[in-house]
Order: structure tokens, then sequence, then C-alpha cells
């Protein structure tokens, strides 16, 4: 295994507010890791360091290092947008655009184009239509989704249920190929059925991304996580391996939380 | 008083006033539109007026309000348009945005006789544009900027942020999801917007008095700074200033009739348009 | 943990910015700015330009006979009188008497749209609303001119036809779409929850409606009244082809009157361009501007400092 992401003394403010502090952890390649803790603790706003995704949010100051892949995302230098082109992000809520299936998977291969080198020279180009044909069903075979909306790709990507949206929401990520892909809780809006889907999916996932998740359900990160990160205030106060934290948590406060005398 | 006795007789009440509001508008449509009709034809749209506006028709005037109108769209939609997309997604200044809050929403209050002080201050003497459509066409888009800041604002707002963080975690631009995702979906809220203030400007009289609109012209506008007739100006002069009020009246209501057609027809597109939009995006 | 994303009207902070952008990107972002600053300069050419149109008046003419001269005769060759008040109780006149018609029946209105009226009704009847609200003032004018005078003649039997009552009924007629607008929406957005309730502790509809429903919505309410009589105050064609346009200090509704914007419109068909009377025609748009900028004020600061959030 090998490390994917490192931070390293993280700290985020909103305003006054210090709402992550002094973060330093890694995350492997290849597993899912999972973020866990009650509301407010930090999770949602420590896997958005790493796509840049609290650049948005106004006030928002983020100190510290994210190395992805040695490189520091969280660089002033660094391109917002290609950071985010190769960290793919699924939201607590559905969001697909209201456009066709087709169009939900087809936009971003879209935007970016194909880089190819011809005669040593880089160059971008358009996708054909039977090479965005290929990946749109490439994505949502992928996302499992192909099988129930193969035969409506043209329909509104809000006509689908929720657990649908949700992977298509998956499948409109994994069109370009991302390297890592967060998701923050990705099943809170969804019944059961459609989550246990979403859970299968995610642990195949793995075999190709590295995939790091906020739940606040510790049964949903017991199941499909082989890492957990537990945080409470604003601190990561324990990291390892899931079945450990689940059985022989180090921390007090880990303890505490996993046994439903905190939350 | 008997407790179900008092809500009958306050029910009963606001009954009556609406009915009252109801039937105050339809009386003042019925009066004009049965006024109107009697003159209203093929003709009366299409000639120039005659006989110092005693027959004829009343072209001029319906083309110098469209000019009025395309004057408006051109500068006011681009300007107020962009202007609503720079606040909602790139203002993050504080003074900035208080000033042009403060700007927008106390100047759409400001009587149109104002705007026209202005008019003639700025484009008629200051610029020298004259009394002509340029003057009173960039007047009418000053008056109407405000409103059509604010409803484009509106309607860019509206459009959910989960759709913005969407686009921007695929590794979109800001201006990619601008252009591809917000715009488009807050297009018909602008469109809206757009009918209503272009149709506010179309009748309005006051800010054309000081900047230009002419009695009585037997030709149409030639070039953007020629002096100009127009619709709601055209009823105010003979309604109150030509030279035979009563022989004119049929004229008077016609023309009335016309400029009553125009702005609803306008409103009613908008409003409809309005409805549908809501009901397709139910975010 | 949920976010709350602060993207618009996020004043106070800033947003992390991308130094990598494009220069498209960059372009598109000049060409905005410019874009707000120039309506930014339009809006305030607004103020500037009634100041500098009206600066020379003061300097010229009397500025405590202008606020408290009750004569309004500026076409005089020789002695030209420059008092406002004729003109501001104009004004006044029309606009509290249009406020005393339509705030009752405006009011009726918009709680019988909001509270009594079918789901199906509502439907059609709001947007009609809104539609009438956009009726050209000529149009209100001409109907008052042609119309209504006539119907006042009848009944009042007035020392002229065309008067104050004439100007503030048409007045009342063209608030109330407005009115009814504003206000509807402030009662319709109380939840149905709290009329619930009320209802369920036994309370009349009635009593749901004067106890719970108009406080909740008393802000939207304040706030529609004082927009709608701001819009009457700076009413310019209605005013001028109803009231008759004289220029006399007097309470008399059933008297020929003046208002500002009535003396704005007209005097400038024969004013000599930047004759003192031509500046004093800019102090007085200087005093309806000062007067409607502050009603927009109060209306707006109302809804703000008492606005309840479900």
């Amino acid at each position: 295994m090998t490390t994917t992401i490192h931070t390293e003394d993280l700290n985020v403010y909103f305003e006054r507010n210090h709402a992550l502090i002094d973060v330093t952890m890694d995350i492997q390649n290849n597993q899912v890791t999972a973020v866990i803790g009650p509301s407010g603790c930090g999770k949602s706003t420590f896997i958005r360091c790493i796509n840049r995704m609290n650049d948005l949010i106004p006030g928002c100051v983020v100190k510290g290092k994210v190395l992805v892949d040695g490189e520091d995302v969280n660089d002033d230098k660094v391109d917002v947008v290609d950071v985010r082109r190769r960290i793919g992000m699924v939201f607590q809520k559905p969001n697909p655009f209201p456009k066709s299936i087709y169009e939900n998977v087809a936009y971003a291969p879209r935007l970016h184009g194909v880089t190819e080198v011809v005669d040593g020279k880089v160059r971008r180009r358009k996708h054909t239509k039977k090479e965005l044909d290929e990946i749109v069903e490439r994505s949502l075979r992928r996302a499992a989704l192909w099988e129930e909306v193969k035969d409506r790709l043209d329909k509104s990507g809000m006509s689908l249920s929720g657990g649908q949206q949700q992977r298509l929401c998956i499948a409109r990520t994994l069109s370009i190929d991302p390297e890592i892909i967060l998701f923050d809780e990705p099943c809170s809006a969804l019944d059961p059925i459609a989550t246990s889907k979403i859970e299968d999916l995610l642990v195949d996932l793995k075999k190709d991304y590295t995939v790091i998740i906020v739940t606040h359900s510790m049964q949903q990160a017991a199941r499909i996580s082989d890492r957990t990160a537990f945080f409470y205030l604003g601190k990561m106060i324990e990291m390892g391996d899931t079945k450990q934290i689940f059985e022989r948590p180090q921390m007090e406060l880990t303890e505490q939380y996993i046994t439903g005398r905190m939350g | 008083m008997d407790r179900k006795l008092k809500e009958m007789l306050f029910f009963s009440a606001f009954r009556g006033c609406a009915l009252l509001v109801v039937l105050s508008l339809v009386v003042l449509m019925w009066y004009i539109a049965t006024g109107g009709l009697e003159r209203l034809s093929w003709d009366f749209l299409t000639e120039m007026p005659r006989r110092a506006n005693t027959e004829g028709g009343i072209l001029p005037a319906i083309v110098g309000t469209f000019y009025l109108m395309l004057i408006v769209l051109a500068v006011s939609v681009p300007i107020g348009v962009m202007s609503a997309i720079y606040l909602v997604e790139y203002e993050q200044s504080s003074w900035m945005g208080r000033v042009f809050k403060l700007a927008v929403y106390n100047l759409a209050g400001v009587p149109s006789i104002v705007y026209g002080l202005l008019g003639l201050g700025i484009f008629v003497a200051f610029l020298g544009f004259g009394f002509s459509l340029m003057s009173a066409g960039l007047t009418l888009s000053i008056m109407t900027l405000p409103l059509m800041i604010s409803a484009a604002r509106e309607a860019i707002a509206a459009v959910p942020q989960s759709v913005r963080e969407a686009s921007l975690a695929l590794g979109a631009t800001k201006w990619q999801t601008i252009w591809h995702h917000v715009l488009p979906y807050a297009l018909p809220g602008i469109f809206t917007g757009i009918i209503l203030s272009v149709s506010r400007a179309a009748g309005e009289t006051a800010p054309l008095m000081l900047t230009g609109v002419a009695m009585s012209l037997q030709r149409l506008p030639d070039g953007f700074f020629d002096s100009f007739m127009a619709l709601p100006y055209h009823i105010f002069y003979m309604a109150t200033q030509s030279s035979n009020l009563l022989a004119t009246r049929p004229i008077q209501y016609a023309t009335a009739l016309v400029l009553l057609l125009l702005v609803l027809g306008m409103n009613l597109v908008a409003i409809v348009m309005r409805k549908r939009y809501r009901d397709r995006y139910k975010w | 943990m949920a976010y709350r994303l602060r993207w618009k009207g996020s004043n106070r902070r800033r947003v992390r910015r991308n130094v990598n952008l494009s220069p498209k990107e960059r372009a598109i972002e000049i060409a905005l700015t410019i874009a707000t600053w120039s309506s930014v300069v339009a809006l305030g050419a607004v103020f500037a330009e009634l100041m500098l149109g009206a600066i020379p008046a003061f300097l010229t003419i009397d500025i405590i006979g202008f606020f408290t001269g009750t004569v309004w005769n500026p076409a005089h060759p020789t002695h030209p009188l420059y008092g406002i008040l004729p003109l501001f109780v104009g004004t006044l006149m029309v606009s509290f008497g249009a406020a005393a018609i339509a705030i009752p029946i405006g009011l009726g209105c918009s709680i019988w749209l909001a509270e009594l009226a079918s789901p199906r009704i509502r439907s059609i009847f709001k947007p009609a609303i809104e539609i009438l609200a956009g009726i050209p003032s000529v149009i209100f004018g001409f109907f008052a001119l042609v119309i209504l005078s006539e119907w006042i003649s009848i009944v009042f039997d007035p020392v002229t036809k065309l008067n104050a009552l004439n100007g503030a009924i048409m007045l009342a007629v063209m608030m109330i779409p407005i009115m009814v607008t504003v206000a509807e929406d402030a009662m319709n957005s109380v939840p149905s929850s709290l009329r619930e309730a009320s209802l369920a502790l036994g309370a009349t509809r009635w009593e749901t409606l004067r106890h719970v429903v108009l406080p909740a919505a008393l802000s939207g309410i304040v706030a529609a009244i004082v927009l709608a009589f701001g819009r009457a105050v700076g009413e310019t064609m209605t005013v001028l082809m109803a009231t008759g346009n004289a220029p006399q200090l007097t309470f008399d509704f059933l008297r020929s009157v003046q208002t500002m914007t009535a003396a704005i419109a007209i005097d400038f068909g024969e004013v000599v361009f930047g004759s003192e009377h031509y500046h004093v025609l800019f102090a007085v748009g200087l005093v309806l501007f000062v007067i409607t900028f502050a009603i927009n004020f109060l209306a707006d600061w109302v809804v703000r400092r008492y606005k309840e959030d479900y």
C-alpha cells in the first residue's frame, strides 16, 4: 500500500470559528477510508480541503499542507480546476444536472477533451461521438446504473429515483477517471435499499480508485471501510484499521462515541 | 358579538373588497376597449396622422415606441444581466455590494419624472444628443436598469448552490459553470424580467416629455438622433392639448387601447413564462 | 455536517481566489466588473445630475422662501414666485387621499386572496393582479380625465371638474395591485402550521387571522403600504391628467391642485433652458427624489427590522 494523501497540520477557519485543528493524517491508495464523528466535528470540512471545495465558502481560510501524490494541492499556485478534475466528489444530496442522463455523464469529458500525444506533441481535441458514447456506457456500467437506464438515456436525470440519481452522480464523477473520489455522506438522503447498492458500489470502486467517505453512520463505516478516522470538535482523535477502531479503540473519546455514550 | 357572526361580517367585507378591485379594473378596461374598438382598424395602425393628428393613423407613435423598446433592450439588458451575474457570482467586497444594493433597491422607486430630469441634463444637454430617440431611449434604459438587475439577480440566485458545486467538482471553471449551468437554468427568469422591464419602458410617459417626444410628425424617425412620437405621449397630448379634444376622443381611446394591448400582452407572456418555468424546475 | 454556503450576499467575507485563471476567465471577470460599475455610475448619475441642476437654483433664489412660500408662480414675467408648498400639499393630499382609499380595500383584497380564495381562483387572480400592475399610468390618467371626472361631477358637484379627489381615487386604483401583490406574499409566507396551531385551539378563522396571521405578516403588510405610497407620491401622468393642474394652496379635495411631479412635467414644456425656473424645477425634482428615496428606505428597513424567518 502506498500513501496517496498526506495532510500536515491542516487548519481551517471560518471567520473566527476554528473548524479544523492540526489534522495530520495519511490516506492509503486503493482503500476505502471512512471519516466518522458527530455533527459539526469537521469531517465534511476535512474532505472538502482535499479538492479545495472550501474555496467556495466566503471567509474560509485553509492553512497547512494537503499532499496528493506528493504535490501540495492547498498551495495558492496550484490550479484548483485541475485539482478538482483529478479528485472527484459526490455530495450528500444527489445533485444531477437538470439535463438528460447522457448529458450528465458526458458533460465533464466534453469539458476537458482528449489529451493525446501525436508526433511527440501534446494535443487537445474534442471527443468523437463514439468515444463519448463509450465513456457514458462505461461510466454508467461502473456505477451499476447502465442496465436500469440504457433505454432512456435521453430522459432527464431528475426523473430518476433518489438512489439512481446518486449513482448517476457517481457515474458523472467516474466519467473523467479521477484518482481519488470523495463521498460526502452519500447515503444520508437515501432509503436502506438504495444505500446498500451504493455501499456495494463503493467497495467495488476501491479496486481502481482511492475512496474517502464521510459518514454519520458507524455501521456503514464498519461495513465498507478499510480504515477509519474519528473526528471530534475539529480534531482528528484517532485513525486506524476499521476493525481496530471499532473493536479496540485506543482513545477514550473514540470508545465513548462508538459505544453510543456520546454523539 | 357572536364569534361566528363577527367572522362572517369580516369575511364578507374582504370578499367585497376583492370584488371592488376586480370591478374597478374591469370597468376601466371595458371603457378603454369599447371606446377604442370604434376607431381601431388596420389603417389606424399603419397610416400617418393627418391634419394635426385629427385624422389618419398613429404609425409614427407605434414605430417610436418600438424604437424606444429596442434601445432599452440593447442597453439595459446586457448591462443589467452582466451586473446581476457579477453581483451573485463574483462580488465579494463589502462596501461595493452594499452601495449597489442600496442603489438598486431604492432607485427602483424613484419617480420616472426624476429620470426625465436626468435625461434632460445629461443626454439632451451635456452629451448633446438633443431631443431625440437616443436621449429618451437611454433615459428609459437607466430607469429600467434597477428593475432589470433585481429580476436577473433573483433568477440567478435561485439556481441552487448544489448545481454549481456539482459542476465545479468535475473540474469546470467558474465561467464554464455559470455559462453551462447557472445561466441556462436562470434564463426563463431573466427573460421574464426583460419583458417586464421593456413593457414598463413602453408605457412610460413622463421621462419622454423632458427628453423630446414630438407632438405630431408625419414621417417616421430618420435614425436614432431624430425626433419621434410615442404611444403614451400621444394619448396624453391628444387628450389634453390637441386642437379639438372632443372630436378626437375616438383617436384617444383607440391609441389607449393599442398601448394597453401592447403592455398587457407583454406582461401576460412574461407571467405565463415564469409560471411554466417554476413548474419545470423544482429543485 | 450540513453546509450553509453563502455564495451570494456574502459581504464581509472574501472567497479564496484562483490565481490560475485562464486569460478568457480573467477577461470575462473584467468585463462583468466593468458592466457592474457602469450601472453604479449610471444610477449614481441620477443623483449627481439632480444636485448639479438644483444647485444654481439654491444660489439665486431664497431657500427659505422656496420651502415656505405659499405661491407657486414661476412664469410671472417680473416677479416669479417659487414657493413649493402648494405643490407639496398637492402631492400629499393626492397621495394620502389615495392611501386612505387603497389601504382598507387593498388589505381586504389581499386577505381574501391569501386566506379565503380557493387555490384555483387564486392561481388566476394573482397573476391577473400582477399583469394589471403593469398598466401604464397614462391610461389611468386618461380614464380619470374622460370618465371618472364625469362621475365625480355627478355625485359631488365640485368647484372644478378635475380635482384632487379625482386624482386620489385614480391613484388608489393604481396602488391596489402593487399593495395586494406584496401584502399577499407576506401573508402567504406565514407557515400554515401556525394557522393550524391556532385553529386546533378552537379559534375561529377570523380570530386566527386577526391574532396569528396578521401580526406575523405585519412587516410585509407595512412594507406593501409604504411601497405603494411611494409609488403614489412619484406618480406623474395620472395626477397630471386628473387633478386639473392649478398650483393653489388648498385642502379642499374638490378643487384643482398641482403636484410636484406634474409641475415638473408641465413647466418643462415652456421653460427656457438654463434659466432660474429651469433650475428651480431641478430643485423640486431633488425634493421629490429625497422624499421617495426616504420612503423606499423606510420600507426596506421595516422589512429587515421586523422580518420573521420561518
